[in-house]
């Protein structure tokens, strides 16, 4: 269940996204359709792009609820937790109800499942004619107003261009930055913490940031990404099944939503889709045979915390304190001490190519820190230490989060030690890798684009990424 | 079922844009955030030519804004409306506003960074993901 645009193609409901041009549209599949179809795979999903008008059907799937008492919008659904967004405009009330403006006048919130009643999924149809726009060079042409400002209008121009002359899985992309390297930002991974490996045997050339739901495919892929594509290391051999279970939460999709998925069973999703019931198509997906390519969820890995984790639901309305989003988790007792944390990062190093021996999330992360010579001070266990990335136990499961002398910001939630061990490492290997003390090894070199020495994309690729993660994670204002 | 019959505010094919608080900058990048909703611009309305300008053009100083005058980049999104956006004339004066409920970003939507040299296209987005632009 989550907001998205579905398209209605040859009988079979897909996601969708307009564009790339003014008369297409986009239609993506988590699994190989016929192959008479068309469709091409990148990166582990299928992509089609036709015409608009081509299309049986056009609409928006828009699951809405209500967050004490008042409608809002499901933007994705995270398994346990929501993240939802006022459908409002009164700031006053917003915030009285729990969001956070994360833009102006633009107001969501992270919440238990259970504090939004009442869920339906709308099915809002458009006309096919209103989604387009004539395809000539023309169609972007700017109505009379005033002069285009010169600045912007090279971005502009680009995307237009672009826009027109490059389907979206060709890889080939508007030729704009002279050193586009020094111009990632230096913060994504320090936002949703997923600076795994790509956790596709193929990456895409081209693809910029990874993020595990790039796919849509969920957790599935997830350990994978962390075993099997970092840098120089074995495979790591998976906990049990139900390890693989407990990391469905992280980024929202449940656990069969495997690439082979698409299991031939449209036709439950065409008679889903044929009485225009949205919730039936989400009915389809929960038992895997249409897990929807999900675009990425808005939290990722850090699903629990975003924008503004709610871990008390409860009843009053009064706002807490305006901080950065994901520093409501309410701060749990830390029993142990620093000291006690650090010999996990003395443990000898698991033989990851051993295989079969089961080692434990300590002694993995030690060997990662290790292998990645990450330092001491940039993280603690069991202990805030302010400034550090700081992972501790807490009721029923583990917190990461970046410390600072005032709050915790960035919290995430993990029932799983071992999730929370490699989210901790993934965030901390992120940082390293921007500052340059962890790079990839041989002929890719910083700034080169769309270096994949573990197939992680640009982010440690950025010339200009000397500012740590935290920086960013404590950047506001 | 609801059948939607949007006015079109905007002419379809304008370009717009909108600046992306910097927070919420991973999560576009990262593929986490997928929609598009807040203050846009149509991109014939505002001039600037580095993120200060930017700041005032686009009214970024809002109570809890985290936009700053001096920051050094900005981040902006572009795409090309569509009728079913939905775009609302906001009412006041000085450059129009427009407000958009959440919609998906549509693909071929560009990020562009805004820094005191002038903007470049960094990243496009392929509907699922942004791809970086080619040097």
């Amino acid at each position: 269940m989550r907001f998205r645009l579905m398209a209605t193609y040859l009988g079979v409901p897909y996601q969708a996204g307009l564009g790339p041009d003014g008369t297409d549209v986009t239609l993506f599949s988590p699994g190989p359709p016929p192959e008479d179809l068309g469709f091409t795979v990148s990166a582990g999903y299928w992509r089609k792009q036709v015409g608009v008008m081509d299309l049986d059907a056009l609409w928006q799937s828009r699951p809405v609820g209500e967050y004490h008492g008042e409608p809002c919008l499901v933007l994705d659904d995270l398994g346990a937790r929501l993240h939802i967004a006022y459908m409002g405009r009164d700031t006053t009330r917003a915030i009285q109800l729990g969001y956070w403006e994360i833009d102006r006048e633009v107001f969501e919130v992270v919440v238990a499942r259970q504090e939004v009643t009442g869920l339906t999924e709308d099915r809002v149809d458009f006309p096919l004619a209103a989604a387009i726009f004539p395809p000539s060079g023309d169609a972007h042409e700017i109505p009379p107003g005033p002069p285009e400002p010169p600045v912007a209008h090279e971005a502009a121009q680009a995307v237009s261009e672009a826009v027109r002359s490059t389907g979206p899985d060709t890889g080939a992309l508007a030729p704009v930055s002279r050193d586009h390297a020094s111009r990632i930002p230096d913060r994504v991974a320090a936002w949703h913490g997923s600076p795994w490996p790509e956790p596709w045997p193929e990456p895409e050339p081209g693809s910029w940031i990874e993020p595990e739901s790039r796919n849509g495919f969920g957790p599935g892929h997830e350990p994978r990404a962390w075993n099997g594509s970092g840098p120089g290391h074995e495979p790591e051999p998976r906990a049990e099944p139900g390890q693989t279970t407990e990391l469905a939460p992280w980024n929202g999709t449940g656990p069969g939503l495997e690439p082979g998925s698409w299991n031939g069973t449209e036709p439950t999703v065409e008679s889903a889709s044929r009485d225009g019931t949205g919730p039936a198509v989400e009915s389809a997906s929960r038992d895997g045979t249409w897990p929807g390519p999900e675009p990425g969820s808005w939290n990722g890995l850090g699903l629990e915390n975003e924008p503004g984790q709610r871990t008390e639901p409860g009843p009053g309305l009064e706002p807490g304190p305006r901080n950065e989003p994901g520093a409501r988790a309410e701060p749990q007792p830390v029993s142990a001490t620093r000291e006690s944390a650090q010999p996990q990062t003395t443990l000898p190093p698991a033989r990851r190519g051993a295989g079969k021996d089961r080692v434990t999330p300590q002694s993995a992360f030690a060997e990662l820190l290790g292998l990645a010579a990450i330092s001491q001070t940039s993280y603690a266990v069991n202990e805030e230490v302010p400034g550090a990335m700081c992972l501790v136990k807490a009721d029923g499961g583990f917190e990461v989060f970046s410390c600072t002398d005032e709050a915790r910001l960035e919290v995430r939630f993990f029932e799983d030690e071992e999730a929370a061990y490699f989210y901790l490492f993934g965030v901390l290997a992120a940082e390293a890798i921007r500052s340059g003390r962890l790079g990839p090894r041989g002929s890719r070199g910083r700034g080169q684009a769309n270096g994949r020495a573990n197939g992680s994309g640009g982010i440690g690729t950025s010339a200009a990424s000397t500012q740590n993660v935290s920086k960013y994670l404590h950047g506001k204002k | 079922m609801i059948q939607s019959e949007r006015t079109p505010a905007i002419a379809p094919g304008t370009p717009m844009w909108k600046a992306v608080p910097p927070r919420l900058v991973g999560p576009y990048l990262s593929g986490q955030r997928g929609v598009l909703a807040g203050y846009v611009y149509r991109t014939q309305d505002v001039r600037f030519h580095n993120p200060a300008e930017a700041y005032l053009a686009l009214g970024l100083g809002w109570e809890d804004s985290e936009f700053t005058r001096d920051m050094t980049e900005l981040y902006l999104l572009l795409w090309l409306a569509r009728t079913v956006d939905g775009y609302q004339r906001t009412a006041g004066p000085g450059v129009p506003e427009f407000y958009l409920e959440p919609i998906p970003i549509p693909v071929g939507a560009g990020m562009c960074r805004l820094g005191a040299d002038g903007d470049e296209l960094v990243a496009r987005y392929d509907g699922l993901a942004w791809q970086q632009t080619e040097a």
